[in-house]
C-alpha cells in the first residue's frame, strides 16, 4: 500500500515536472521565433532601404560610367543621371528611360536582353522588383520606368521608398521617387 | 534507510527549485535584451531619413538660387512645395557680413526626433553663408 503511494507521487511529479518543462520551452520557443521574425523583418527592411538609398545616391550624384552610356548602352557599367551634383541631365534620364523600358538590348557585360532585368542586374538588385519615377512638386509625373508596387497590393512581402529632390533644365524643383519591393 | 531517501528527496527539490530560477533567468536576461535589440534598431532608419530629407531641401535650395534673394517668405512657400506633408522644416541663413534671418515656423517640438545639418553656399556676388536646418515630423 505504502509502495503504491510512493509510486504515485513520484509519477504525479513527474508529470508536474514535464508540464513545466514543456510549458517553458513552448513559451521560450515561441518568444524565440516571434523575435526572430521581427528581427529578420528588420534587417530586410535595413537592406532594402539601403540599397534604395545607394542607388538614388547613384542617380543624382552621379554621371554613370563612362560619362556618355546614354548614347551607347553595349558598355554601360555605372547608371548615372547628374551632370552635377543633384542636377539631372535630360538625356540621361531619357537614355535611362530607353535602357529600362526597352525589350530586345544587346550589352558586352550580360546575356539577358530586357532593359528591366539588366538595368537590376547593373544596380545589384536582382532578388528585387523596382519603381522609378520623376515628377515635380505639383505631383506631375514626368517620367517613370519599372514596376509601380501599388499594382501589386497583397502579392508583396515588403517595399521601401525614397524620395530625393532634384534640379534639371525642364522642371527646377523636382523629385525622384525610388520603390524596392519583393514578392511574397 | 527511509532518512536517506529523505534527505535525496530535499536535495532533489533544492536542485529543481534551482534549475528553474535558473532557467527563468537565463529566459528573462533573453528576452530583455532581444526586444531591446528589436526596439532600438527600430528607430534609426526614419530619423536618418529624416536627415536626408533636410539634406537633400537644402541642397536644392541652394542650387536653384533660393538663398540668393534672401526671400523668406518665398523660402517658406518652397518647402511647403517641396516637404513631404508630415515634415515640418525650419532654415536659418547667416552671411558672413552678420546678417542673418530664418524661416517662419512652428515651435521646435520638444518631444521627438529633430534633424539638423548645415550648407556653406556662395552667392553670385561672391560672398558666403551658411544654410542650417531643423527638419522633424509632425504629430
Amino acid at each position: 500500500m505504502m509502495r503504491n503511494k510512493k509510486a504515485q507521487s513520484v509519477i504525479f511529479d513527474l508529470f508536474i515536472a514535464l508540464f513545466v518543462f514543456i510549458l517553458i520551452t513552448s513559451i521560450i520557443s515561441i518568444m524565440w521565433n516571434k523575435y526572430n521574425f521581427q528581427i529578420e523583418d528588420r534587417v530586410n527592411q535595413k537592406e532594402m532601404w539601403l540599397k534604395s538609398y545607394h542607388i538614388t545616391d547613384l542617380f543624382v550624384e552621379n554621371q554613370g560610367s563612362p560619362g556618355n552610356w546614354h548614347k551607347n548602352f553595349s558598355n554601360l557599367e555605372v547608371l548615372g543621371l547628374a551632370y552635377t551634383d543633384r542636377k539631372l541631365s535630360s538625356e540621361k534620364i531619357e537614355g535611362f528611360l530607353n535602357f529600362s523600358l526597352s525589350e530586345n538590348i544587346n550589352v558586352s557585360w550580360s546575356d539577358k536582353t530586357n532593359g528591366y532585368n539588366l538595368t537590376r542586374e547593373l544596380l545589384n538588385i536582382e532578388g528585387f522588383e523596382f519603381y522609378f519615377r520623376l515628377f515635380n512638386t505639383f505631383g506631375v509625373t514626368i517620367a517613370e520606368s519599372g514596376r509601380s508596387p501599388i499594382f501589386y497590393g497583397n502579392l508583396i512581402y515588403g517595399t521601401t521608398t525614397i524620395r530625393r529632390y532634384v534640379s534639371l533644365e525642364e522642371c527646377e524643383r523636382c523629385i525622384i521617387e525610388f520603390s524596392l519591393w519583393r514578392w511574397k | 534507510m527511509e532518512m536517506e531517501i529523505n534527505n535525496w528527496k530535499k536535495k532533489g527539490i533544492v536542485f529543481t527549485i534551482d534549475s528553474i530560477i535558473a532557467i527563468t533567468l537565463v529566459t528573462l536576461i533573453l528576452l530583455a535584451s532581444t526586444s531591446y535589440y528589436v526596439g532600438s534598431q527600430g528607430n534609426l532608419l526614419p530619423s536618418v531619413q529624416l536627415i536626408r530629407t533636410g539634406n537633400d531641401i537644402l541642397n536644392l535650395l541652394d542650387i536653384t538660387g533660393g538663398f540668393e534673394s534672401m526671400d523668406f517668405d518665398k523660402l517658406r512657400e518652397d518647402l511647403y512645395l517641396l516637404l513631404p506633408a508630415t515634415y515640418d522644416m525650419k532654415i536659418s541663413i547667416t552671411f558672413n557680413n552678420g546678417y542673418s534671418n530664418e524661416t517662419e515656423s512652428e515651435e521646435l517640438p520638444m518631444d521627438r526626433f529633430i534633424g539638423t545639418g548645415e550648407r556653406v553656399f556662395v552667392t553670385d556676388n561672391l560672398e558666403f553663408g551658411i544654410a542650417r536646418f531643423w527638419i522633424w515630423t509632425k504629430t
